[in-house]
């Protein structure tokens, strides 16, 4: 067990949601670590079902996109499930542009809130039935009589298997691609759903991983006209999941388990840490509650090789900025925000998924992210109000003292540079009185945009 | 969701760097210098990125039968609904296969492309691909961004040439794009990335505006940031790219946006990218001679369309973009110092789908084009009645397009056989010795 204390729950705080004020991270230090995962991991029910939208208004997706960037800003008891549902739409990307339909989007939306925690066979299936996906994927043009690949492939390389397991060794061939699409095909989109038809629906026998210990074959498929799932040895999302690596071990959790450590903590794992934290995960019949408690358990989770070791994407730099600050407002322009930064919200840039890591601060990204810290600092309206008075801490009489109070809320006061620091001090040029106005709104509000455009804020 | 840190990038990127050791010195010598140096020629380099896997097969397609296999009557069984008749062929027909004699013709979307082919500065290549073509669009991006084909991710093809030819305070390449292509991803080399030029300014508090002061404690604590005796790992990566950025925003503000007249009339996101690129290539002292754009939608599993449809308009944009583009660049007086060249991650399948689309595919043809050029038709369009799983054969390796490139334009001879090991070196002729 590691020592529970404030680095290590605003670490968790940060990872697991989008950070948090003072206050919060001080609560949660002063419970236990299994308490607080608990506590994140559990919340009380939600029935959170999005903002009434309807079908192809680009003005209800701009509604949709707000609703959804407010919640993950303020939500404090589900900010597990508004972090996953992120991590969902980056896993399972769908792109409105080719979706046209901001419905089907946020019907997807609310899936990936509902079912982002709970089993994964739930959600693979949700997904495959999903009209977004449907759409996106090809899904409702692929049929007996003409086969279409694209999902087929895609469910295998980017939402179940990858494209090879650790040593290198492909998990699927070419002839796997048009089986398993055989095994796809069929599905209607009717009202909400995609729903099965016969007239559609190969019913031949196909074979699924030709010539291996796990090897599948007979008329597989997903579900019957009535809804009805396959049985395990004939639907494909079970077959999928029983796919082994090379030296033998069950390849999808090692592949789920994988992209959540390095999403959470840092890249490229040891193969024995993600088989620890996919033990319970498949113990439990793939629960990805399961797959979280472990990772936010685990002592490397708060490692100093996870600390610092991963660039926040667009969504998690602003909100964590916002919560930290505590600035208020109806938060409209923050998706307009995330897009001059590079992450728009139902927009990933392919079915792949958003770059991470360094990509995110390519020169335009990064002179967007500039501009945000400075919007943030200046927010004085309804739509984001930073309070700078706040900031200061009380009968503060040095500019050191307001500096620090704001690493202090950014938790960057031991990552950042002594002369990093000395140059935000000497930016308030002596001045000392911090109840003026003026001193107030310029420096104070100039200091923070400097500390939100350092290198330490855009890593956690 | 791929992951690029640079700590995954040192490990990945160790075998190349060691790679590279000896060489480097040498290609520095004959390649770019800054740009103060004077140097005979000054190359700039276009690359254009077609992403989705575009169809070489609709964008080339074979007008007759003439020759040893019948093309024309083998598409028209393939591509029933999607095949674009000969009847619409006559105005973008071009040379006829170098070997085969089969008529070919550019798709009628492209009467701009032919128009540059008839004056001589479009090298059609045909049959470019790899062997083992991977049909996952993410793996045959990162080969063909990548420049090697097996192994992970170690670089970008362009990036490890900026590596070996320029420092890390200076800023040579463009991306103009919102995100970096990989194409770029290098150790130490800076490439900007950004969709306008307009966009690299430092933003300021309206209100109360505080500028010179915030701007001396940005540079000051990005001075700090960027020095790796004060800070390190992530932290240290993103301290000291901001600090080079920091100090190009000047430089880059000077910039007169919106350039280009020919390419400013051309709608759509690739023109509006190209616009930017000549932009700043008119702006020379900046020193920037390498660029990047993409357009995608080329991922035509469904409605692909015939003569008309989502393929058509999206090689009418390449067309019209790219004339207009060149026509900037004559104007300007580069033309001679201007190489484009086209790509896309694979081509699609010969047989349409049922959803009047194509699957992925394999091997497809690419676009030189440049006053250096040798213009024409270059390899012979693959034999319709020999296919792999249905897919075009390839019989060029993408990779001899960079090493002649690299070697005959960027002026760095012998440098591509350890910018890009393990990959077949013969010189292909779209380019002269």
């Amino acid at each position: 067990m590691v020592d529970w204390n404030k680095g290590n729950a605003a670490h968790l705080l940060s990872r697991a949601g989008f950070g948090g004020k003072p206050q919060e991270v001080a609560r949660y230090a002063k419970r236990t670590q299994i308490a607080c995962v608990a506590i994140l991991l559990r919340p009380k029910p939600s029935r959170a079902k999005g903002p009434g939208v309807d079908d192809k208004d680009k003005d209800s997706l701009i509604k949709l996109s707000q609703w959804w960037a407010k919640r993950m800003a303020t939500q404090s008891s589900r900010r597990v499930h508004e972090k996953m549902a992120l991590f969902w739409h980056d896993h399972f990307a769908t792109q409105y542009s080719v979706v046209k339909n901001v419905r089907q989007m946020s019907l997807q939306n609310r899936t990936f809130r509902e079912f982002g925690l709970g089993s994964f066979h739930n959600l693979c299936y949700e997904m495959t039935r999903g009209p977004a996906m449907l759409t996106f994927l090809d899904g409702k043009d692929n049929k007996a009589s003409n086969l279409n690949e694209n999902y087929g492939r895609e469910i295998m390389e980017l939402f179940v298997l990858g494209e090879a397991d650790h040593n290198g060794v492909g998990n699927y061939t070419q002839s796997d691609v048009e089986e398993i699409s055989r095994a796809l095909t069929g599905y209607r989109i009717d009202g909400d759903l995609g729903v099965l038809r016969n007239s559609r629906f190969d019913n031949g026998d196909k074979t699924l991983f030709a010539g291996t210990s796990y090897e599948a074959i007979g008329n597989l498929g997903v579900e019957d006209p009535s809804g009805n799932l396959f049985p395990a040895g004939t639907n494909v999302i079970d077959i999928l999941f029983t796919h082994r690596d090379s030296d033998g071990a069950l390849t999808m959790p090692r592949f789920l388990g994988r992209k959540l450590w390095e999403y959470f903590a840092y890249p490229d794992p040891d193969i024995a840490l993600i088989d620890e934290i996919t033990a319970n995960f498949i113990a439990g019949g793939f629960i990805i509650e399961d797959l979280l408690r472990s990772i936010f358990m685990h002592d490397e989770f708060y490692s100093d090789a996870a600390k610092s070791s991963s660039v926040r994407n667009p969504v998690e730099y602003a909100i964590s900025s916002i919560r930290a600050l505590e600035a208020r407002g109806n938060l409209k322009e923050l998706p307009f925000q995330f897009d001059e930064m590079g992450m728009t919200l139902f927009e990933p840039p392919s079915v792949n998924g958003w770059p991470e890591g360094l990509p995110w601060l390519s020169s335009g990204q990064f002179l967007a992210r500039l501009g945000f810290a400075q919007a943030c600092a200046s927010g004085r309206t309804s739509t984001l109000k930073l309070i700078p008075k706040k900031l200061v801490p009380k009968n503060a009489t040095t500019a050191s003292e307001v500096v620090d109070g704001i690493l202090h809320r950014l938790q960057i006061q031991d990552s950042i540079p002594s002369d990093a620091r000395q140059a935000l001090i000497d930016y308030f040029d002596g001045e000392t009185d911090f109840k003026d106005p003026t001193v107030l709104e310029t420096k104070v509000r100039g200091a923070v945009a400097l500390a939100l455009q350092l290198p330490e804020v855009q890593v956690h | 969701m791929p992951r690029i840190d640079r700590r995954r990038f040192l490990q990945t990127g160790m075998a190349t760097a060691a790679a590279l050791t000896t060489p480097i010195a040498f290609p520095r010598a004959f390649g770019p210098r800054p740009a103060h140096a004077a140097r005979p020629m000054d190359p700039i380099f276009v690359f254009v990125q077609c992403e989705g896997g575009n169809d070489g097969l609709n964008m080339v397609i074979p007008t007759d039968d003439v020759g040893p296999v019948p093309q024309r009557s083998l598409y028209d069984a393939a591509r029933p609904n999607i095949g674009v008749p000969t009847s619409a062929l006559a105005a973008t027909q071009i040379d006829n296969d170098p070997e085969k004699g089969t008529g070919l013709a550019l798709h009628p979307s492209m009467p701009e492309m032919k128009g540059l082919y008839d004056q001589g500065k479009v090298a059609v290549l045909n049959g470019i691909g790899y062997p083992g073509q991977n049909l996952s669009h993410f793996r045959s991006e990162d080969f063909w961004l990548g420049g090697k084909i097996s192994g992970p991710f170690s670089g970008g093809w362009l990036g490890n040439y900026l590596d070996a030819n320029y420092t890390s305070s200076e800023m040579v390449a463009l991306d103009a794009a919102k995100t970096m292509s990989p194409a770029f991803y290098a150790e130490t080399a800076n490439v900007l990335a950004v969709k306008k030029i307009s966009q690299f300014v430092l933003p300021e508090d309206n209100l109360y505006p505080d500028t010179v002061a915030k701007r001396a404690a940005l540079n000051a604590a990005y001075a700090a940031e960027s020095d790796p005796a004060l800070t390190d790992g992530l932290q240290l990566s993103v301290g000291t790219s901001g600090n080079v950025l920091l100090g190009k925003i000047d430089e880059f503000a000077a910039v007169d946006t919106r350039w280009g007249a020919n390419v400013d009339n051309v709608s759509g996101k690739l023109a509006d990218r190209l616009l930017e690129i000549a932009s700043v290539i008119r702006h020379d002292t900046l020193g920037v001679r390498y660029f990047h754009c993409k357009l995608g939608g080329f991922d035509t599993h469904t409605a692909q369309g015939s003569l008309t449809g989502r393929q058509p308009n999206l090689l009418a944009s390449v067309s019209q973009s790219l004339a207009a583009f060149w026509q900037d660049m004559v104007d300007l007086g580069v033309q001679d110092r201007v190489l484009i060249v086209t790509m896309s991650e694979f081509g699609r399948r010969v047989a349409e789908n049922g959803g009047l689309g194509t699957d992925h595919g394999a091997a497809s043809c690419l676009f030189a084009i440049g006053n250096t050029v040798q213009g024409g038709v270059h390899g012979t369009v693959p034999a319709l009645d020999d296919l792999d799983r249905g897919n075009l054969k390839f019989h060029t390796d993408f990779r001899q397009v960079y090493a002649t490139v690299i070697d005959r334009w960027l002026q760095s001879p012998g440098a591509h056989t350890a910018l890009l090991p393990d990959a077949p070196h013969a010189m292909l002729d779209f380019l002269p010795a």
